[in-house]
């Protein structure tokens, strides 16, 4: 065991794997998480491309891993809040933010949720289900603790009154854990583009115009509609979806230049899983640029969805979306770019992909690490060959917060960002 | 005296995965009265942190010794529950896991009734199996503390210089007589426009110059074999040989270009060119010294066509006969086709530049913005697809020397160039040693030739071998940055058994009953992991002997073996039996 140790701020995907790489080479890591469960985005999407593994089940033996992992100390619900010194020895302030849930006593039992009264939208189920004031985020959350959202809890203490355990503590406190780390690796991740700001698509207007995440919610198992795709203004199943790509990606009108690199294949997939899900058939239309489809069994996929699936292949960027206020269908414009021609389709549902821009929380740990970005809040790397390294030394990035990237080049981010930290941490 | 069987069962409903079809109370509630069966539930997810301490509470509680999960496919989540067991004293090897999920509920979707009962069928077998489970001997191997990398290219330097910071020695091997592979070819690398050699070069000396690695230029792996912790390699430098022994290994041997010959006249007329060769041009120390002129007539080109998706996204229909398709895209050449016409007119700035490219794929950090410079130039763009490919011909007696003619589906046109250069972006292949190393190692390569990774998403730098890890392009085509962070997830990867010295093997292989065995060998040419070595006992009698960290158990060698002398631990005949039992007779 080394005698230093290493800081991790983030656990979605990249963050774990980051943290798990340091700790299998005998280093103590703390790994932190604001949300009260590790597994980020990921644990949102039903399946992944080109393999159509289920999202979930691939990741929570890794969620598993890193709670359970005797080199990680694992704190969730957690804030980095200042961090000082420099590479090699490095001084970090940690916020344990209440729960209000004694962790150490929470069972998981669940009683208390199906007692509380409150219900809100659910964050992890990106508002289209519900949770309650008592709550985690989803089934598999790690760890299986519940926590209590104040700003919506009505102080009935029917919890309290319900716990066997006695887990509830109304009058917890924030917490100020302070840890000395040799290096620290970011892995803050992506906000998915507020696609409100594109006026022309009427996001946050028409009930059946859904961004990627959304649509990935309704088709999870786990899902607030158990996988079964429906429209949000009246529940009927819809039989033309159409999917826009480049919404907030390629577009410098809107302050959003660059490729989000994960669009095109996202949107493929879910157009393939539509037709699978949707008992009787749907037909499915993607409206491109250019069909992205780079990484490895990438482009074969997107031949698969041609040929075997019956996905349809538009090139034009939809200029705008109209709904008809009747029978809430959505009709879509576009210049056919290969015809010339302008048309006009109606569809039942129309998904947004939306594309990724650095996280809220990236710009806050960017600030305390003061961490040179790009114009769009992206971390700068070292060098084209130091690509994990920041130009802060002793702190590496991973994943999303460096630049967009899919899940396996992020994870292998997460390694490479492992293994420069633990240099540091020797 | 062994002790009763005291069987914990535990139905998943997946969320509504398994729940959705199969009734899983039900299962759950048939499970409890099977023989030996001490307690049986459900619950809506197993994996979750609320399944796994259900299940520790039960050990405690009915003082269960063996525990089956009636779930999904094992391939994911035994790990979890042979961990679960481990933590409350038990044996891992007297755990169990029945497959409700692929094996039930997702391929019999719209019989529910009769889903439910194959469900239990394979419940009821997964009990009868659990009550003979043996506990297995954990096996550790040390493991030695020394890397090989194999390939000096920038992936193989990141990757070696890493793993030798970290304080383990490092073999390196690179075949050709320099370190830093296809990057040190390049005129810039994009879409920074950075030399190349000023950032390879002190990365190359660090390397040189490290205390901890050692080198080898133009050398190759003559031989290599062992397993993870304890690998072996014969290193042919010239003429001399070397044997070495590490732990772990980095694959690094990144890719060569694909040879266009017979495509778009390459190979017919000297003014058409690969995107690399043009490199080459661009280069100060090239052959022109930088000078960028037609390789046929030494005049500066006042007009020059780059031709997209050369080797790459191929169509088997339009490919020349005989060669198989490349059905991937090679990820770097669009923004190396623009990026290097972008040179070409900092250079030249009245040359005529034409792209003609299928789906321009600049989705790297930065690739984007560059596009949009680029179209600023006022160069044209061509827009083919793979059922009308461009005709590049040698033309007679015009002004220019090569033609390009290409239907263009944003215009409806077809459209003729007279051009005096040809540049085919040509995509990647693996390196020529690639096939070589795969069946030293059995590493597997998924259909496009590139070595495959153990899991497409979430373990992309390991190989399916064990203490076998990968770097760079060797995985598949991508650009510097992508290569490089891999090599250091791989270096990462190599170190983490390095650092813990000893590593545990799966118990779950093949025994050799030595009375039984006659050393006829043929377990060993069933062997798809050379696992299996004869060995010569003090008797003088020849057997076969399995080294067990390289046994994967698969099973070949023991229906291979005619004596009936070989065992697969926890999948014994009599184990076996019990489930083909359960499954007929008791159903």
């Amino acid at each position: 065991m080394s005698e230093k140790n290493v800081l991790v701020i983030g656990a979605g995907v990249t963050g774990i794997q980051a943290a798990i790489d340091v700790a299998n080479q005998g280093i103590k890591t703390y790994l932190v998480e604001k949300s009260p469960s590790v597994g980020g985005h990921m644990a949102q999407l039903d399946k992944t491309f080109p393999t159509l593994d289920c999202s979930a089940c691939i990741l929570t033996p890794k969620m598993v891993d890193v709670a359970r992992h005797p080199h990680i100390e694992l704190l969730t619900y957690s804030e980095v809040k200042e961090v000082t010194g420099t590479a090699g020895n490095f001084t970090a302030k940690i916020e344990k933010k209440p729960r209000y849930i004694d962790e150490n006593i929470c069972t998981g039992c669940g009683h208390c949720a199906i007692h509380c009264p409150v219900e809100v939208p659910s964050e992890f189920d990106e508002g289209i289900g519900v949770r309650k004031a008592i709550y985690v985020p989803f089934p598999q959350a790690v760890p299986l603790v519940y926590t209590i959202d104040k700003d919506a809890c009505i102080e009935c203490e029917l919890c309290q009154n319900i716990c066997e355990a006695g887990a509830v503590k109304y009058d917890q406190e924030p917490e100020e854990i302070e840890v000395n780390v040799g290096s620290v690796i970011v892995a803050t991740g992506y906000d998915l583009f507020d696609a409100t700001n594109l006026k022309n698509y009427g996001y946050g207007v028409y009930d059946n115009v859904l961004s990627s995440l959304e649509f990935e919610r309704l088709l999870s198992a786990s899902g607030p509609a158990g996988g079964h795709v429906f429209r949000l203004s009246d529940g009927k199943i819809p039989r033309r979806i159409a999917f826009l790509q480049c919404v907030g990606s390629r577009d410098p009108e809107h302050g959003m230049p660059y490729c989000s690199r994960v669009c095109c294949m996202y949107a493929i997939k879910n157009a393939i899983l539509a037709k699978d899900h949707i008992h009787g058939g749907c037909d499915t239309t993607i409206f491109y640029i250019d069909v992205r489809a780079f990484g490895k069994g990438f482009d074969e996929f997107y031949q698969n969805a041609q040929t075997r699936f019956g996905v349809k292949f538009v090139r034009g960027k939809v200029g705008e979306i109209v709904e008809d206020e009747a029978t809430k269908n959505l009709l879509v414009r576009v210049e056919n770019t290969e015809t010339g021609e302008l048309n006009q389709e109606e569809f039942d549902m129309v998904v947004l992909s939306s594309g990724l821009v650095p996280s809220q929380n990236s710009s806050e740990i960017g600030k305390i690490l003061n961490l040179p970005t790009d114009q769009y809040g992206f971390f700068e790397e070292a060098s084209r060959i130091l690509p994990v390294d920041t130009k802060i030394e002793g702190v590496y990035m991973a994943g999303v917060c460096e630049s967009v990237k899919d899940i396996p080049d992020s994870v292998g981010q997460g390694s490479a960002a492992a293994m420069r930290a633990s240099l540091k941490a020797i | 005296m062994e002790e009763e069987p005291r069987i914990g069962v535990y139905v998943c409903n997946c969320g509504i995965n398994i729940g959705g079809v199969v009734n899983v109370d039900d299962v759950a509630e048939y499970a409890s009265k099977l023989p030996n069966v001490a307690v049986a539930r459900s619950h809506l997810y197993m994996c979750s942190d609320r399944g796994q301490s259900m299940i520790k509470e039960d050990i405690d509680e009915f003082k269960l010794n063996r525990v089956v999960v009636a779930s999904c496919s094992p391939r994911m989540h035994e790990p979890t529950f042979r961990k679960v067991i481990e933590e409350k004293g038990l044996n891992k090897y007297l755990f169990e896991q029945a497959n409700l999920r692929e094996h039930v509920s997702w391929v019999h979707s719209n019989q529910p009734e009769k889903a439910t009962e194959k469900a239990k069928d394979l419940v009821r077998m997964a009990v009868a199996k659990s009550r003979l489970l043996e506990p297995l001997p954990q096996h550790m191997v040390d493991v030695k503390g020394e890397a090989l990398v194999i390939g000096g290219g920038t992936s193989g330097l990141s990757a070696a210089k890493n793993i030798a910071d970290r304080g383990f020695k490092v073999h390196l091997v690179e075949k050709t007589p320099n370190f830093g592979g296809k990057m040190a070819q390049l005129y810039k690398v994009y879409p920074t426009f950075d030399d190349p050699q000023e950032l390879l070069n002190p990365l190359i000396k660090d390397v040189m110059e490290h205390p901890n690695i050692i080198s080898y230029l133009s050398a190759e792996i003559a031989d290599i074999e062992g397993y993870i912790g304890n690998y072996r390699a014969i290193i042919r430098e010239q003429v001399e040989e070397k044997e070495i022994e590490f732990g772990t290994i980095v694959v690094a041997t990144g890719y060569q270009p694909y040879d266009p010959t017979g495509e778009f006249t390459y190979g017919n007329h000297p003014n058409v060119l690969t995107l690399l060769e043009l490199h080459q041009l661009l280069r100060d120390d090239g052959p022109t010294q930088g000078n960028l002129v037609t390789p046929a007539e030494g005049k500066t080109p006042r007009s020059i066509a780059f031709i997209s998706c050369v080797g790459s996204r191929q169509n088997e229909d339009t490919i020349p006969e005989g060669k198989k398709p490349n059905k991937y895209c090679s990820r770097v050449c669009c923004t190396g086709m623009i990026a290097t016409s972008m040179e070409v007119l900092e250079k030249e700035p009245n040359t005529d530049i034409f792209v003609l490219y299928r789906d321009l794929r600049t989705h790297g950090k930065g690739h984007e913005e560059l596009f949009t410079d680029f179209r600023q130039t006022g160069s044209t763009m061509i827009r083919y697809t793979d059922d009308q490919m461009p005709l590049v011909s040698v033309t007679q007696g015009s002004e220019y020397p090569l033609a390009v003619r290409s239907y263009d589906t944003l215009s409806g046109m077809n459209i003729e160039m007279p051009v005096d250069l040809v540049v085919l972006a040509t995509g990647m292949i693996p390196d020529d040693s690639a096939a070589h190393i795969a069946s030293k190692l059995h590493i597997t390569m998924s259909a496009d030739g590139f070595f495959q990774e153990l899991h497409p998403k979430l373990a992309p730098l390991d190989s399916v071998t064990d203490g076998v890890y990968l770097a760079g392009c060797t995985q598949g085509p991508k650009d510097v940055p992508d290569s490089v962070s891999q090599a250091f997830g791989a270096a990462a990867k190599a170190c983490s058994p390095m650092a813990q010295g000893r590593v545990e093997v799966e118990s779950t292989i093949s025994v050799i009953n030595e009375d039984y065995c006659t050393g006829c060998g043929v377990c060993q040419g069933s062997c798809e992991f050379s696992a299996i070595v004869f060995e010569d006992k003090p008797d003088g009698k020849r057997i076969s002997k399995v080294i067990e960290a390289l046994c994967k158990g698969c099973g070949s060698c023991g229906s291979a073996c005619p004596s009936g002398a070989i065992t697969m631990l926890n999948f014994k005949d009599r184990q076996l039996d019990a489930m083909v039992r359960a499954a007929l007779l008791e159903g």
